[in-house]
């Protein structure tokens, strides 16, 4: 049996060089250093993209600071010409890493270009275990047998079903309504998820520690939902080439949103259940 | 522009009436092209307890127990505009951009959920199999819009000076 693969998340695919980036530095005074700094969170601010660079790096007993990116400096020195003058700055064009760092090899490997700062990542839901697995095979053959009196679809699954793995029991289920553009699977499932748990005593927080099972990759409509849903983890087999909201976008993994989730794709082609 | 004095005072007063039941203030309005409401609604997250039911997923539901999809989808054929409160989070943006909504018409930016560029910029997602959303505009009636918001969030904190249970918070999707 093939074991569902887990969809990396960035930080998880490997890397074996990082991409760099173009800034302007110069030496400075150490006794300037501290007003430069302030000086240029004003006018140069280091943008999110940049907020691994460490600022200022010393080499041997000299200072140099990060000025700003190559494409905004010359505009920043413009405008603030007598500002600047003061400093005497010597601008130099250095290529750095343009990503974080997510390790500490990497941070010594950037550190060769500029000095980058290293935040360890919070730690990880551990792996699935095979017994685990196995159960996650069997719910993701049931979607996948739901399925397979209906039409494929092109944009979203089929069918959804919400189940809770405590006890493997199924929560809600869900089909699309072709007759409607928006009418998914999954959409319709968390409805019904909803409905069932509203009238349970001491009711979850919407689909909190629930898992969804379908039969495509949700779309990007779907997946957002599930992210509003709070929803564990997602396993699905097929990819949705147009508009999949995990493989290729991510959704699920965005870190501007307050809940992410896992998201399983099970390999289903090798199974002989339908033989059996 | 005398659209957009037209309707967003519609979608801000679904906005405030949805304070009314203690849900977050975000309303919208459908309008069909000859320049008719089509549905109008607001969040009912709380409600429902489904941090899915978005004012704009409310209304279009509302839509269609109304008219029907036949009526609905031919609708939308001959162009349906949207105008919310608040920038549609990234499900609501997708499923516009299934609809085919022709212009999506928002106050307030959504920092934590926008799906028109604040998070993620959905309605540029162009795809010969997705019809997407024409256009799209932002800060018309921002002020107004913030001002619910910010109402709602005083008011919350008001009534509730004890920390809430877990289960009893408000759904803030
Ligand atoms: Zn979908
Ligand atoms: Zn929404």
């Amino acid at each position: 049996m093939a074991k569902p693969l887990r969809i990396p998340l960035d930080d998880e695919e490997e890397r074996s060089s990082f991409p760099l980036t173009e800034v302007v530095t110069s030496a400075v005074e150490t006794s300037s250093a501290s007003k430069l700094m302030l000086l240029f969170k004003d006018i140069l601010p280091m943008d999110e993209d940049l907020g691994h660079l460490k600022r200022i790096r010393r080499v041997d007993n000299r200072l140099e600071i990060v000025l700003g990116r190559a494409n905004l400096w010359e505009s920043a020195q413009s405008s603030n010409e007598e500002l600047l003058r003061t400093f005497n700055l010597n601008p130099v064009t250095v290529e750095v890493s343009s990503v974080e760092p997510r390790n500490k090899e990497e941070m010594e490997e950037m550190g060769q270009y500029w000095p980058v700062t290293y935040k360890p990542k919070r730690v990880r839901a551990p792996l699935p275990s095979e017994a685990e697995y196995e159960v996650m095979m069997e719910h993701a053959r049931q979607i996948h047998i739901r399925s397979s009196s209906l039409e494929a679809g092109e944009l979203c699954s089929t069918v959804a079903m919400i189940v809770d793995p405590k006890d493997g029991s199924i929560v809600s289920e869900g089909a699309v309504d072709t007759s409607d553009a928006i009418s998914h699977a999954v959409l319709g499932c968390i409805r019904n998820a909803a409905t069932v748990l509203s009238t349970r005593p001491g009711a979850l927080y919407l689909c909190t520690g629930l898992d969804c099972y379908v039969v495509m990759e949700p779309c990007v409509m779907c997946t957002m939902a599930l992210v509003h849903s709070r929803i564990r983890r997602t396993v699905f087999s097929q990819r949705n080439e147009v508009f999949g909201g995990l493989l290729r976008t991510k959704i699920h993994r965005e870190r501007a949103l307050n809940h992410r989730f896992e998201a399983y794709q099970v390999d289903l082609s090798c199974d002989d259940y339908r033989s059996s | 522009m005398d659209m957009e004095v037209n309707w967003m005072p519609v979608a801000l007063q679904e906005g405030h009436e949805a304070i009314e039941r203690g849900e977050v203030p975000i309303g919208c309005v459908y309008v069909s092209s000859d320049g008719i409401e089509l549905a109008r609604g607001s969040n009912r997250c709380n409600e429902m307890r489904d941090g899915t039911r978005h004012a704009e997923l409310v209304a279009y539901e509302q839509m269609v127990l109304r008219m029907g999809t036949a009526r609905v989808r031919e609708e939308f054929s001959r162009g349906v505009d949207l105008y919310v409160t608040c920038e549609p989070c990234i499900m609501c943006c997708a499923a516009l951009a299934l609809l085919k909504v022709r212009h999506v018409v928002f106050g307030c930016k959504n920092e934590k959920f926008g799906g028109c560029g604040s998070v993620r910029a959905i309605h540029e997602s162009r795809s010969t199999r997705i019809p997407g959303i024409v256009s799209v505009k932002g800060g018309v009636f921002a002020e107004e819009a913030i001002e619910m918001l910010q109402k709602f969030y005083t008011q919350e904190n008001l009534n509730a000076p004890e920390p809430k249970k877990k289960r009893q918070r408000t759904l803030h999707t």
